[in-house]
């Protein structure tokens, strides 16, 4: 007798069967001919969900009003129903959940927050499965199925943050030559850094060095003491919330506001600065030579966006400020809407087409993004329009736009 | 090597149970063979690990390293130089085992304790993670995304999610075969006698550092492997995650909760944990974000507390109560 052959094997059987019954196909529920499901996969715990937790309710909110609308009236009214996922802020995490959205729950299109490491995880995935899906911020979009409302790193980030900068030289006298690069040392922090130095040689600045932030580092007091010694005029970079706050601690601590900074996204324009630095220190380091690049902004004055900002403040789940994820998960409703409008049917394929079909113009109503080129995609499935907006914060937490100039609701102001 | 091994490999037992998960997975849906296939690639790490964490006794931090080598690097050598990522593993694993000789011989140049041990390897799986995110040709922090799988066997491609299950199970089969062959070697003897009271072991001629590099170039080069496949598994090689010392520490929670005295341990704890935690994010990460983590949590201290020892110390407990008799238990008294 083996040494294995001593198992009492039956012993193991109900928990091998339970294994079994783990691996078995579920069969795919019956599709209602009156709704279609949406797989939402959106990074709601981990680093990443502070991205989640602000664009998922805006996102449900124009959701249920579609639905009371009358829903999909080209589908005679079909209801949109959400089938809800957490990517964990992990791109493998991510794709699992795609897998399960797209062959279990057998949905007809995935959207979510879906930042640029998880867009490539699913990509794969979409492709395999025939199976469109939208990402709301991601800076690019892979293959054949994945579309993305996010803004590329160089035509989008770089192009908006260097084209600012020479516009402040040149219609606000602010002198800026020596550029700091100063930028969250990860996936998009690195991409916008590389664009960043491109971009500004060719246009003629001095770099004069550069400070990558530690992703998981909550103290930025030593990056702050390198950005000071490097004597720079502006600093630039992609930055994340974590690495803002410490950052924007430090500098209040150090008392040093003579670099002007410039970057985004959320890191320098997300309300929860606010939150996490508090009143004291965020009036003192936030409102003084910063400028904050956004893919939108509360404080525009499009009345799409204000109805909208009114509406979210107002709801119930809604209790703190919000910010561009809001805007951005609102948005990413409202282009679903438009694309089954068009699409028709819950068919994979006839959604991708309606996809690169569809545009909202600018002025539109369902359009909350300050685009002048209104919100379509091009070949490569992002979008035409790729410009964001800069922000200045004001000392009762609210923001002026103060770029591209049509946009603008205040000239960009210096203050140390 | 000792006659229980042989009938371990000859055990009708080990090898149903094996058919059995490759029969299933000609049925399961594309979501469960992801998951499964997960499960199967963490068998096989944390199986690689327990060589030095369970024989050896040394806790190492930095395997996270040998996985990003075999992740990222093998990647990069095919993307970038168009080498063959059959060749690209063995590269890597050869380069890998080469690191886990220097661990040892740092481990045995400077009589590093356990925990000294431990910290001197976390540090390195942290600038391992720090060259990874600086270094362009692996992708920097961006990580790479490898060519569409077009089924070409002799390109490293396994041909679809069913392909890769059998070759992740493939991979932990063999894993399996060779803890156990080490345990009944007299490499798996000195291991334990090391761990155990290296001055006596010493004493009767056991040589620590040859016989700890031994197991660390092992260990090292079977998780450099492992990370290839994972790599190729999931298209998509993403340096926080493969990188991560997190992912160590999720490696040496698959083996510790399992227990170290058996090579089954580490391979039952990935097939309840790593399963149950993905379901259950799919159950509720939608709805309530953030309780799956919670209750994943309570589980493992649960386990914890019900045995130090592992998961599967426990059920030999239980088996024992009932007057059986299992492999684990044998392996235990006969074995480590």
């Amino acid at each position: 007798m083996t040494v294995l052959g001593h198992l009492r094997c039956v012993r193991l059987l109900p928990a091998l069967a339970a294994i079994a019954l783990m691996l078995l196909p579920v069969a795919g529920k019956a599709e209602d001919a009156k709704t279609v499901r949406i797989g939402v996969l959106d990074s709601m715990t981990g680093v990443f969900s502070d991205f989640g937790q602000q664009g998922r309710p805006a996102f449900q909110y124009v959701i249920d009003k579609v639905n009371k609308d009358g829903g999909i009236k080209s589908m005679g009214g079909a209801k949109i129903e959400l089938v809800l996922a957490d990517s964990a802020s992990q791109a493998g995490r991510a794709a699992t959940e795609a897998r399960r959205l797209i062959t279990q729950e057998n949905v007809s299109l995935v959207v979510g927050v879906l930042l640029t490491p998880e867009m490539l995880a699913v990509s794969p995935i979409a492709d395999e499965f025939k199976t469109p899906v939208l990402s709301h911020s991601a800076a690019g979009a892979r293959g054949d199925y994945m579309f993305s409302m996010g803004l590329p790193y160089d035509r989008g980030y770089a192009k908006t943050m260097v084209e600012f900068v020479q516009e402040l030289n040149k219609s606000h006298k602010f002198n800026l030559k020596n550029v700091a690069l100063v930028y969250s040392n990860y996936e998009a922090g690195q991409q916008v850094n590389k664009a960043l130095q491109r971009r500004l040689t060719e246009a003629g600045f001095n770099i004069v060095g550069e400070v990558p932030l530690e992703l998981q580092s909550d103290d930025q007091t030593a990056a702050m003491l390198r950005l000071k010694s490097l004597n720079a005029d502006v600093a630039l970079g992609q930055v994340s919330p974590r690495n803002g706050t410490g950052l924007f601690r430090a500098r209040y601590s150090l008392g040093f506001f003579d670099t002007v900074l410039i970057g985004g996204t959320a890191g320098y324009t997300d309300p929860v600065l606010w939150k996490d630095l508090g009143d004291k220190i965020g009036q003192a380091a936030l409102t003084r030579n910063l400028f904050g690049f956004a893919f939108s902004s509360t404080a525009s004055r499009t009345p799409s966006v204000q109805k909208l900002t009114e509406e979210l403040r107002a709801t119930a789940k809604q209790g703190h400020d919000i910010g561009q994820s809001a805007i951005q998960g609102a948005q990413a409703a409202r282009l679903i809407q438009r694309v089954l409008e068009l699409a028709g049917s819950t068919d994979r394929d006839k959604i991708k087409a309606a996809f690169e079909q569809v545009k909202i113009p600018s002025g539109d109503a369902d359009l909350y993004l300050d685009r002048v080129g209104g919100l379509s995609f091009g070949p490569d499935h992002m979008p035409n329009d790729s410009t964001g907006v800069m922000i200045q914060w004001k000392a009762d937490k609210s923001q002026d736009i103060v770029y591209p100039a049509q946009y603008a609701t205040a000239p960009p102001s210096a203050k140390k | 090597m000792r006659p229980e091994f042989f009938g371990i490999i000859r055990s009708p037992f080990l090898w149903g149970v094996i058919v059995l998960f490759a029969v299933l997975g000609q049925w399961a849906s594309p979501y469960h063979l992801g998951i499964a296939t997960q499960t199967m690639l963490y068998i096989a790490l944390a199986l690689a690990w327990a060589i030095v964490g369970g024989f050896a006794g040394q806790l190492s931090i930095a395997h996270n390293v040998f996985v990003a080598l075999g992740a990222l690097l093998a990647s990069a050598l095919f993307l970038r130089l168009g080498i063959n990522m059959w060749v690209g593993l063995v590269l890597c694993a050869a380069l890998s085992a080469l690191i886990g000789v220097f661990f040892a011989y740092l481990d045995s140049k400077f009589s590093l304790g356990h925990l000294s041990f431990a910290l001197v390897t976390l540090a390195f799986g942290e600038v391992g993670m720090l060259i990874v995110a600086g270094w362009d040709f692996v992708g920097g922090a961006s990580g790479l995304s490898l060519p569409r799988d077009q089924g070409r066997l002799l390109n490293f491609e396994f041909g679809g999610a069913r392909g890769y299950f059998w070759a992740a199970l493939a991979l932990a089969t063999v894993y399996l075969l060779i803890n156990y062959a080490i345990l009944h070697s007299r490499l798996g003897f000195y291991l334990r006698t090391l761990r155990d009271n290296e001055a006596a072991a010493q004493a009767v001629g056991v040589y620590p550092f040859r016989n700890k590099a031994i197991a660390m170039a092992i260990s090292a080069a079977m998780t450099s492997v492992a990370g290839t496949l994972y790599a190729r598994f999931s298209n998509f090689v993403d340096p926080s995650f493969l990188a991560s010392p997190t992912l160590s520490i999720e490696i040496i929670l698959i083996a510790t909760i399992g227990g170290l005295t058996t090579p089954l341990g580490p391979a039952v704890a990935a097939i309840v944990l790593v399963p149950f935690s993905e379901l259950l994010r799919g159950w509720l990460g939608g709805q309530l974000p953030g309780l799956s983590h919670i209750i994943y949590g309570f589980l493992i201290v649960a386990v914890i507390l019900a045995s130090p020892r592992g998961l599967v110390p426990l059920l030999v407990k239980i088996f024992r109560q009932r007057g059986g008799k299992d492999v684990a238990t044998i392996s235990m008294q006969k074995g480590a």
